[in-house]
């Protein structure tokens, strides 16, 4: 229950950020809910270690096996640490960032939002909770990154974001459906990799759980959308494309990793797109020039690596994924928030147009120099752990694998290590920068200080967390107990000379970066090259251009045309089904009596007129004929409630007409004779189809009708004597419901259609 | 259209249009009638109103918008299916009381939600009607 009120007051302070007013003290009233939710976390974390975690669960469609269920692992609280406690210094650092701007309260609104939905997704054990979250988080994240909703940037970013994990969350929907259906629940906690592996679904549960996951953590080939919604505030590049969001795809594969780990497909798909992401990330962050598509480049880098790691699957890979994911966070997040700092300082982020800011913003910069540390991955913080045993992993494995993820590691230990390098750039030499460059206030610097400074912390004491919080993660993600002891200092060996090797590449690689990349900076720039962007706006457009030739070619727009498809069809069908079973006409229908044949009469004059009539009005007035033929026929057959409405709806629809018509010009042609002969005998087949069927319906009973029974219930349960009426609103009470929804929907639009034309003029 | 005849005859027969699509409206659950035939026939008397006066004449005749009354009438007929929700017996399953005059009339929720197909019915009908008259101004 606890872990439903947690993520509950998540949400729940969601209109609280709506409602407070814009003061400094708001955006650390809204932390201490994170703050909270994070103590709570940390109470459960002993729980975890122990293997008893905490679990909750209500029923939600039990026919179908699908449950609301949590479920508060140690992998689960990982995540769900970093995200409440990320996500608490995130709500202070928007309110400084924001510094009462209108929007602010919005801003901190979604963030909650966010922040509630994410923690769906890493606690939810069941595969539905899961996937529900999971869109939400996607939904908000839209939200997010079209925060700037005026510029047409932010907006193309946003729709861009929403329509590649929309993609792939509907491939992951159905991934998850098919591996539920392959191991025989929705439980994840219940799934055995046995049942899964046996099924013979396993592999389409596994590409499309994986095309779900790659493109939630911009994994190449759909990582162009990250860079992109770099269009969003700050605060939310911090928390969405550095600790939380991207790294949802990361958790879905480590949270199914004892499920589908054990796939044949699994090792090499997931390691050569994690490796690939890895080298293209950390590649085109050293050609960029601004500060957070720097941060973006390597965050993808990033999530290559914990891609790689897991695709690795072993003991050592996946501590090593755990250790990275806490330290990535940690630098990361204090890397963006500085980065905003820096622009909201200096009004710029662009690095070449900065410099000696380190006596200017001294805070910023011991920031940005942990970070950078981190980044590089050489020296006292937790990521450098992270990396040791990932390099370690790489050694140990032997295999092609190995052998390719320790490549990656290595050259993009060096392309990281440069990025660093072009980050402190702005920090030395002569002071340069488009405004007068000041240190940000203490609710800007609170969180990437705090973050930095654990960043340090962890990597010097990291018996702190190696047994409570490490520990009961790998162990979740490797199905079975693992034991995790962490030091910063391993002593001189093969991983820690690699690890110096890139590093000291990197550093050299760093100092004369604007040289070395021009020549694949231009070449990457170069038109012809299929960039990410490029290759979306292209299907973006296509996909456009397709809609409007489809549209242009079906949808002609004559009413005629469209009438015509509708009664031919119609006709097409009715004669397949008389052909295929046949039928019988009586022929009693020859002998009516004389004021049916009067009534007949009438109706046949009626239609004649219409037809043959010149004037519009008079045209309309012979249909109302027909109309009032028939409601008198409904009367003579014993249907007085469909008489008695066909009446009403004739008077009206003719005044409808005239009211029309009034306005059309004089008729003075009736087109082409070819035309008129075409539309005649469309309207002969119509009229003689609908003649034989009906004639053919009379004598076609089948089954018992269900007049009878409704002439029977009508009175003893609905106490009504018309059972027209009790079908209406009382049997068929919702199908009336939808109808009357349909029409006033339908009015809405025609009157907003009719209003339109008038403002117009 | 200017004519004082139907002028002095608009109002009058408007108003018995009204009372008989009231009429109507009621009876409907026993005999021919009900919420739709209702509403298309109150809708005329609206429509009449039109004619004879001007088109913003029938429009604000109802008195509350024909645009208020399609969302009205709705939740009118939304909210008489949760009686049946509260009394336990599911959504739309009609409640009747029994009031007591003369014979005693037995009174429930299909009538309540017929009321809202009549609403809805009249609103959608002036929205697509009227407008359609007004456009020349």
């Amino acid at each position: 229950m606890g872990l439903v009120v947690a993520i509950a007051a998540v949400f729940l302070a969601v209109p609280l950020a709506l409602l407070l007013p814009a003061r400094r003290w708001r955006g650390l009233l809204l932390a201490a809910v994170p703050a909270g939710v994070f103590a709570y976390f940390v109470s459960l974390l002993d729980r975890a270690a122990e293997g008893r975690p905490l679990t909750w669960s209500a029923e939600w469609f039990p026919s179908l096996g699908v449950e609301l269920a949590l479920r508060a692992d140690g992998l689960a609280l990982l995540f769900g640490l970093l995200i409440a406690g990320i996500g608490a210094f995130i709500l202070v650092y928007a309110e400084a960032y924001m510094a009462g701007k209108p929007g602010a309260g919005r801003l901190e609104a979604t963030l909650l939002a966010f922040m509630g939905a994410m923690l769906g997704v890493v606690f939810a054990d069941d595969v539905i909770t899961l996937f529900v979250a999971w869109e939400l988080t996607s939904v908000t994240s839209f939200l997010l990154i079209s925060f700037e909703q005026e510029k047409l940037k932010a907006r193309k970013a946003a729709v861009q974001a929403l329509l590649v994990t929309g993609a792939g969350g509907l491939a992951l929907l159905a991934g998850l459906v098919v591996l539920g259906q392959a191991a025989g629940t929705y439980r994840i906690s219940a799934m055995s990799a046995e049942a899964v592996a046996g099924s013979s679904l396993a592999t389409g549960a596994l590409v499309l759980v994986l095309l779900g996951a790659f493109t939630k953590s911009a994994q190449v080939p759909f990582h162009f959308w990250l860079p992109g919604a770099m269009a969003a505030p700050t605060p939310v590049s911090a928390y969405l494309h550095s600790a939380t969001m991207v790294k949802a795809g990361v958790y879905l594969l480590a949270r199914l990793h004892p499920v589908l780990g054990e796939l044949e497909g699994w090792r090499p798909a997931v390691v050569s797109v994690g490796a690939a992401t890895l080298a293209v990330g950390a590649f085109v962050a050293v050609h960029e020039r601004d500060l957070k598509r720097i941060l973006a480049f390597t965050t993808v880098g990033a999530l290559g690596f914990l891609t790689m790691l897991l695709g690795l699957g072993t003991e050592l890979a996946i501590k090593a994924a755990m250790v990275f994911v806490v330290g990535h966070a940690l630098y990361k997040g204090a890397l963006f928030m500085a980065a905003g700092a820096i622009d909201h300082g200096t009004g710029t982020r662009m690095v070449d147009e900065l410099g000696g800011l380190r006596r200017a913003m001294p805070w910023t910069f011991a920031v940005v120099a942990a970070g950078s540390v981190g980044l590089a991955g050489f020296g006292p913080v937790l990521a450098f752990i992270g990396k040791e045993a990932a390099l370690e992993a790489g050694l140990e494995d032997g295999g092609a694998a190995g052998g390719w993820a320790l490549a990656a590691i290595v050259a993009s230990g060096a392309l990281f290590t440069a990025a660093a390098v072009v980050l402190l750039r702005p920090f030395f030499g002569a002071e340069r920068a488009p405004g007068h460059p000041h240190e940000g206030s203490a609710g800007l610097l609170a969180g990437p200080l705090a973050l930095g400074a654990l960043s340090i912390g962890l990597a010097l004491a990291p018996g702190v967390i190696e047994g409570r919080l490490i520990a009961p993660a790998a162990a979740a993600v490797a199905g079975e107990p693992v034991k995790v002891s962490l030091k910063l200092w391993h002593g001189f060996n093969t991983a820690l000379g690699l690890s110096a090797l890139s590093v000291g590449g990197g550093v050299l690689l760093g100092l004369g970066v604007r040289r070395l990349t021009a020549p694949t900076g231009r070449l990457m720039g170069a038109r012809w090259f299929p960039s990410g962007p490029k290759v979306y706006d292209w299907l973006y457009y296509g996909m456009q251009r397709l809609a409007r030739f489809h549209t242009v070619w079906v949808q002609r727009g004559y009413l005629r045309g469209y009438i015509a498809v509708v009664l031919l069809t119609f006709v097409g069908l009715a004669w397949a089904a008389l052909v295929r079973w046949g039928g019988s006409i009586e022929r009693d229908w020859l002998t009516p009596a004389f004021y049916e044949a009067a009534v007949a009469a009438t109706i046949v004059a009626g239609a004649t007129t219409a037809i043959v009539h010149m004037s519009r009005l008079a045209a309309v007035t012979a249909l109302g004929a027909v109309g009032f033929g028939v409601a008198i026929v409904y009367a003579l057959f014993g249907a007085p409630d469909l008489a008695l409405t066909q009446i009403v709806m004739e008077t009206l629809t003719v005044m409808l007409f005239v009211l029309v018509f009034y306005r059309l010009p004089k008729l003075v042609d009736r087109g082409p004779m070819r035309r008129r002969l075409r539309d005649g005998a469309i309207a002969l087949a119509v009229g003689v189809t609908m003649t034989v069927l009906v004639l053919a319906s009379l004598g076609h009973q089948q089954g018992q009708p269900i007049s009878s029974y409704f002439g029977e219930t009508a009175y003893l349960e609905a106490f009504g004597k018309n059972v027209v009426n009790v079908i209406l609103v009382d049997f068929r009470a919702l199908d009336t419901l939808g109808e009357i929804v349909v029409l006033g929907t339908a009015a809405f639009g025609v009157f907003a259609l009719l209003r339109v034309r008038r403002w117009s003029r | 259209m200017n004519s004082s005849i139907l002028r002095t005859m608009a109002r009058l027969l408007a108003s018995l249009l009204l009372l008989a699509s009231l009429y109507l409206l009621w009876r409907g659950h026993n005999a021919p009638g009900g919420g739709f035939s209702g509403g298309i026939m109150a809708a005329a008397a609206f429509v009449l109103m039109a004619v004879a006066f001007e088109p913003m004449a029938g429009w604000r005749a109802t008195r509350i918008s024909p645009l208020l009354l399609i969302p009205l009438g709705l939740g009118v007929a939304l909210a008489s299916g949760f009686a049946g929700v509260l009394a336990g017996d599911g959504f739309m399953a009609g409640q009747w009381v029994t009031v007591n005059v003369g014979e005693g009339v037995k009174l429930g929720t299909p009538l309540l939600f017929d009321i809202g197909v009549y609403l809805v019915v009249i609103g959608v009908a002036l929205a697509v009607i009227i407008p359609l008259m007004g456009e020349e101004e």
